[in-house]
């Protein structure tokens, strides 16, 4: 994904259902998604060329997180639950998360 | 100093430097003088008069001096052919030659009866007698056992590493401390290896010949791996590969993983039942990118890849992140070390970034790390060996009078009768018959420690089942509203110990659920009886399907490995197409093929990489005949839960394949005839968003797994 978005879920997510909402897709649901507890990533959902907001939700949570997207591209967006699994936590940045 | 010169020491009762103080919690220096002799490292007791040398005999590891000494001990007490009980004790040195301290944790089966202290004494022996010690248990001042136990080992456990590498693939086993200029300023210059590491985290390391670099010509173009791809390599091409638990751990090199160059390395051995044994590093990703103006850049990914290897080999200890030490259920109450200076801990997440993290980081795991390493149940550690799992049997299950759960094991169909070489797939149903909400786990009907499933044929002894995968992750609360149920097939048939439900007979088969209050919920007895042979095809057949390596492929939907167990699927196809068990076989089969795969090829001096390709016309003709030709036949024998999951996967992929259209009307078909058979509206409304959501685009990848044994 040269210039576009990615998003990646990662520590916290315990089954969850989440959904996640642009304005240009269609809504993209997953399933069960839980961390990998040895990679602290639990899925990886490239959105390509998506500007202004995405949305990410989890209605069994409650949670339903509106993040304004950073200009740059291409962007890797980080989704994790807080430890208490009450909170969306979001971090941006301009090159891929790393995991080992 | 090499392993065995260490074996010869002297063992006398001569001061060690360290101990002329008081006694320090935190670890003491890195080495001991090589003037001092050390005391620490594995004992076990002496044999009582009449004892056979061959029966297992009580350990104790005592760790107080070393590399970075833990001033703890711990030891196993064995109480008959079953009982074991582990202790664990942190030792104040009270003379040169002498320790003492509270045990602080114990756990098993038998007891270490009103003993809360031990005091452990070097013993002076006479030239070229074994190094001893004496163990008192006791309590408050009154002495209660006196133990001897004999010297064996330095390190407190051997363990055999195994490292493989791919022909583009660049591991860094040994490293200069010093290369790089972001170090501790006091940090020892010095070649440091992969095993040296492990060697000083206690444990004696045997490194066993590689095999020459693996040929990658024939990969395919990304030469990247699944982890489905390196558990086949693992079974297929390391030599101590074994179905069950072992100190021997198989470490992967090679350039990608498929996720890409963001993942440096995974221990990606989640997959059966003796898990943790395999690792991998990927050499050429983002830990072979040093950062813009780094001033040894070469340094810098060396040690990078250096790091990974020792990170992810801890995993395969059971070693968590740095910053996830409470999640789960650790073995003792852990905190979180989010800026802790270890292996286990990622250099870039820490405050300052790597530069800060390499500055104080003198190559090591912590010293809670340590303690896991050297003094938890030997279980916990071992790669393979489960997590300390007691075996309950239903005769001790503690169940409530006023239940608010129901379990029910039950098969898909009116009859309860399976055709011969049929797998049998069981679905067990969860619901809450109370007139409250109930929080239960959401892996409940799925994880290994929490069900316990006997089957039991008629005139034969019940066996437990055991699956072929347990997984390793934290568990999430649901709640399960009155009225609610939640569901999960089971692949009974087959499993860790065999295959349970295969000859002619009559069979009972039980489940039960642990919860986490204690509170066992048990299944009424589902019977079922497999028929006789059809002919003698069916016999035939029998001689090459039951075996594990089939069971594995029908547990994990398919190989590209397992040739034999793929040539008996091809013969049932064939010579009984029309039969339940030809269902499963063109599913196993097909699976695989919708997309390419790596696998190992040729011996071990002159392995390679080949990718299997796809086969798309062999694995619709598969898939399309076993999923929609016959359906209500094949939801039937595979059960619904399994049914949708086939046709969502299937569907999927041939909407990807560009035939959206026939995915679509597949999907309507599958929802028909499951309406047909009275799955709840809900699961079909499911369905059906699921077909119209259909389309070219590339799915979005999510980690998760559907499993079934």
């Amino acid at each position: 994904m040269d210039d576009g978005v990615t998003i990646e879920l990662r520590e916290g997510f315990e089954g969850d259902r989440v959904v996640i909402r642009t304005a240009i897709h269609p809504p993209i649901m997953l399933a069960s998604v839980r961390t990998r507890m040895q990679l602290g990533l639990a899925g990886t959902v490239p959105l390509g060329a998506v500007e202004g907001h995405v949305q990410v939700q989890l209605p069994a949570r409650g949670l339903d997180m509106r993040i304004d997207l950073h200009g740059e591209r291409p962007l890797w967006v980080g989704v994790s639950l807080s430890r208490d699994g009450t909170r969306l936590e979001v971090e941006q940045q301009t090159e891929p998360f790393r995991f080992a | 100093m090499n392993r065995s010169a260490r074996h010869e020491l002297a063992f006398d009762a001569d001061t060690p430097a360290e101990f002329a103080g008081t006694f320090k919690p935190t670890a003491a220096p890195a080495a001991p003088s090589p003037a001092v002799p050390a005391a620490s490292g594995l004992y076990l007791r002496r044999p009582k008069p009449g004892q056979s040398p061959l029966a297992p005999r009580d350990e104790l590891r005592l760790d107080v001096d070393g590399s970075h000494p833990q001033q703890m001990a711990s030891g196993t007490l064995r109480h008959g052919l079953q009982n074991q009980y582990h202790w664990i004790a942190r030792l104040v040195p009270t003379s040169p030659s002498i320790w003492t301290g509270s045990i602080v944790y114990g756990s098993g089966t038998g007891t270490l009866p009103n003993h809360d202290t031990v005091t452990i004494a070097r013993v002076h022996p006479a030239i070229l007698q074994t190094p001893r010690l004496r163990v008192t248990f006791s309590t408050k001042g009154d002495a209660g056992a006196v133990l001897e136990y004999d010297f064996v080992s330095r390190g407190f456990d051997p363990v055999e590493f195994e490292f493989d590498a791919t022909a583009d693939a660049h591991p860094a086993l040994e490293i200069d401390t010093h290369a790089h200029p972001d170090r501790p300023s006091g940090l020892p210059a010095e070649r440091l290896t992969v095993a040296q590491v492990f060697e000083r985290a206690g444990f004696d390391v045997r490194v066993a010949s590689a095999g020459p670099p693996i040929p990658i010509a024939d990969a395919g173009a990304d030469g990247a791996w699944s982890d489905a791809e390196m558990h086949d390599a693992m079974q297929a091409h390391w030599s101590r590969y074994a179905d069950r638990a072992q100190w021997a751990l198989w470490v992967l090199h090679a350039a990608l993983h498929e996720q890409g160059p963001g993942l440096g390395g995974v221990m990606f051995d989640d997959i059966g039942p003796h898990h943790r044994q395999g690792t991998a590093v990927f050499t050429e990703s983002f830990i072979a990118r040093p950062p813009a103006g780094d001033p040894a850049p070469d340094a810098w990914i060396a040690r990078m890849r250096f790091w990974t290897a020792c990170h992810e080999m801890g995993h395969a200890f059971n070693l968590a992140h740095a910053w996830q030490k409470s999640l789960g259920t650790p073995w003792m109450p852990m905190s979180d070390a989010p800026e802790s200076r270890s292996f286990m801990n990622y250099p870039f997440r820490v405050q300052g970034g790597a530069s800060t993290f390499f500055r104080d980081f003198e190559f090591r795991f912590d010293d809670a790390e340590l303690g896991f390493l050297r003094h938890a149940p030997r279980g916990y550690v071992q790669m393979g060996n489960a997590d300390w799992f007691d075996h309950h049997g239903f005769e001790q299950a503690q169940v409530s009078r006023e239940p608010g759960l129901r379990l029910v094991a039950r098969l898909n169909r009116d009859t309860s009768l399976l055709q011969f070489l049929e797998p049998a797939m069981i679905e067990l149903k969860l619901s809450n018959v109370s007139s409250e909400p109930m929080l239960v786990r959401d892996d409940l009907l799925t994880d290994a420690h929490q069900l316990t499933l006997v089957v039991k044929r008629s005139g034969h002894p019940a066996r437990q089942w055991h699956p072929y995968a347990t997984a390793c992750h934290r568990a999430a609360a649901r709640v399960l509203a009155p009225g609610e149920s939640m569901y999960a097939p089971v692949f009974v048939g087959a499993g860790g110990s065999g295959w349970l439900v295969a000859e002619p007979g009559q069979y009972t088969i039980q489940a039960c659920l642990h919860l986490d209050g204690g509170e066992d919920v048990l299944s009424e007895p589902l019977a079922l009886r497999v028929a006789a042979p059809a002919g003698f095809d069916e016999e035939r057949a029998a001689q090459d399907l039951f075996c594990q390596d089939v069971g594995r492929v029908f547990a994990f939907d398919g190989t590209r490995e397992l040739a034999v167990a793929n040539d008996a699927l091809a013969q049932v196809v064939q010579r009984m197409p029309g039969r339940a068990v030809s269902t499963h076989a063109r599913v196993a089969l097909g699976m695989p093929l919708r997309r390419a795969g790596k696998v190992l090829a040729g011996d071990r001096e002159r392995t390679r990489i080949a990718l299997a390709p796809a086969r798309p016309d062999q694995a619709r003709e598969l898939l399309g005949e076993a999923l929609l030709a016959h359906k209500d036949a094949a939801a039937c024998t595979l059960g619904h839960v399994e049914y949708r999951g086939y046709v969502e996967a299937y569907t999927a992929w041939l909407a990807r394949e560009g035939e959206v259209k026939q995915a679509k009307a597949a999907v309507a078909d599958a929802c028909t005839a499951l309406g047909k058979r009275k799955v709840k509206p809900s699961v079909l409304a499911e369905m059906r968003a699921f077909g119209d959501q259909l389309s070219a685009a590339p799915a979005p990848a999510a980690a998760s797994r559907r499993r079934k044994g």
